[in-house]
């Protein structure tokens, strides 16, 4: 299959891969929110995800917009808004 | 990509000139929730100015191609060729695999020409992972709780309800990723009802 070379698309999937994150384990997410260790209790599947993410996108357009990064701060912190935590 | 302006409505809706009416209406759906006002898919990417114009010119897609007449005469007006980057929504799902992570994990990708042996929770996972739609995208679509869409994936049958419920997930599941509801219901259900008991399948309510 092509890579995705659409900046819009890459977007898109890029979401989707972290909006999975939280509908998968939810509790998970605000745990990590609330303890301020996100990223390293969710390491692994966050690698998957990322993995997935650079398999289907031009390794060009992902590395140059970060745009798997932007999506888990974007989508995964940016909606744990609620859940109390020396992050905010 | 082309510009905007210099798409036709194939390519607007993602989909190849000789796309079905079936194809067209889910195509439509799809690009409807994509470039809906409120879609997080859209969040910080796409001007919200361009997003209009972008829902405009689905909506005139739509209008054209739902209506036989019209696409004929459209059809004529166009060069012959290139068909656009068609999305293949009648597409075509990767052979079986083993499926029910506890975490989403990679499925791989969908290969077109493929048909799968099976309509398991990794082949519905995978599809819609090739129209980069989140699980949540798929429940503003179909009104199903993205939990029961994310049992259907993980194949956590136990956490599903009533039978009757579980056909209906499927099948508006099915519709907007492109699957053949005639072929991916009963597969699933026979993965559903394998995994089943007969007096568990009636008795469940459908408690969100």
């Amino acid at each position: 299959m092509d890579p995705i070379r659409d900046p819009v698309r890459a977007e898109r999937l890029a979401r989707a891969l972290v909006s999975d994150l939280m509908i998968y384990d939810p509790e998970k997410v605000r745990v990590g929110i609330r303890q301020d260790d996100l990223f390293e209790r969710l390491s692994d599947e966050i690698a998957r995800a990322r993995k997935h993410f650079a398999e289907r996108v031009d390794p060009e357009l992902a590395g140059k917009q970060n745009l798997f990064d932007r999506a888990l701060v974007d989508v995964l912190v940016y909606r744990s808004r609620d859940v109390p935590s020396r992050i905010w | 990509m082309k510009p905007l302006c210099d798409q036709d409505h194939y390519e607007i809706l993602e989909i190849p000139r000789g796309a079905s009416t079936g194809a067209i209406e889910r195509a439509y759906r799809l690009a409807r929730t994509t470039f809906a006002d409120d879609s997080l898919a859209l969040y910080s990417v796409v001007d919200p100015r361009d997003a209009e114009a972008i829902r405009q010119r689905i909506e005139e897609a739509y209008r054209v191609l739902s209506d036989p007449a019209a696409r004929r005469e459209y059809d004529a007006g166009l060069e012959p060729g290139a068909a656009g980057e068609a999305l293949p929504i009648e597409f075509d799902a990767e052979p079986a695999r083993p499926v029910a992570q506890s975490s989403p994990g990679v499925v791989g990708d969908l290969a077109p020409g493929e048909q799968p042996s099976r309509y398991d929770g990794a082949a519905f996972r995978a599809a819609r992972l090739r129209h980069s739609l989140g699980l949540d995208q798929i429940a503003d679509v179909t009104k199903v709780n993205p939990r029961y869409l994310r049992y259907i994936e993980e194949e956590k049958l136990e956490g599903l309800p009533a039978r009757v419920y579980v056909r209906g997930f499927v099948e508006a599941y099915s519709r907007v990723v492109g699957f053949d509801p005639g072929r991916s219901v009963p597969s699933y259900m026979e993965i559903f009802d394998q995994g089943v008991p007969a007096p568990s399948r009636r008795s469940r309510f459908l408690g969100r």
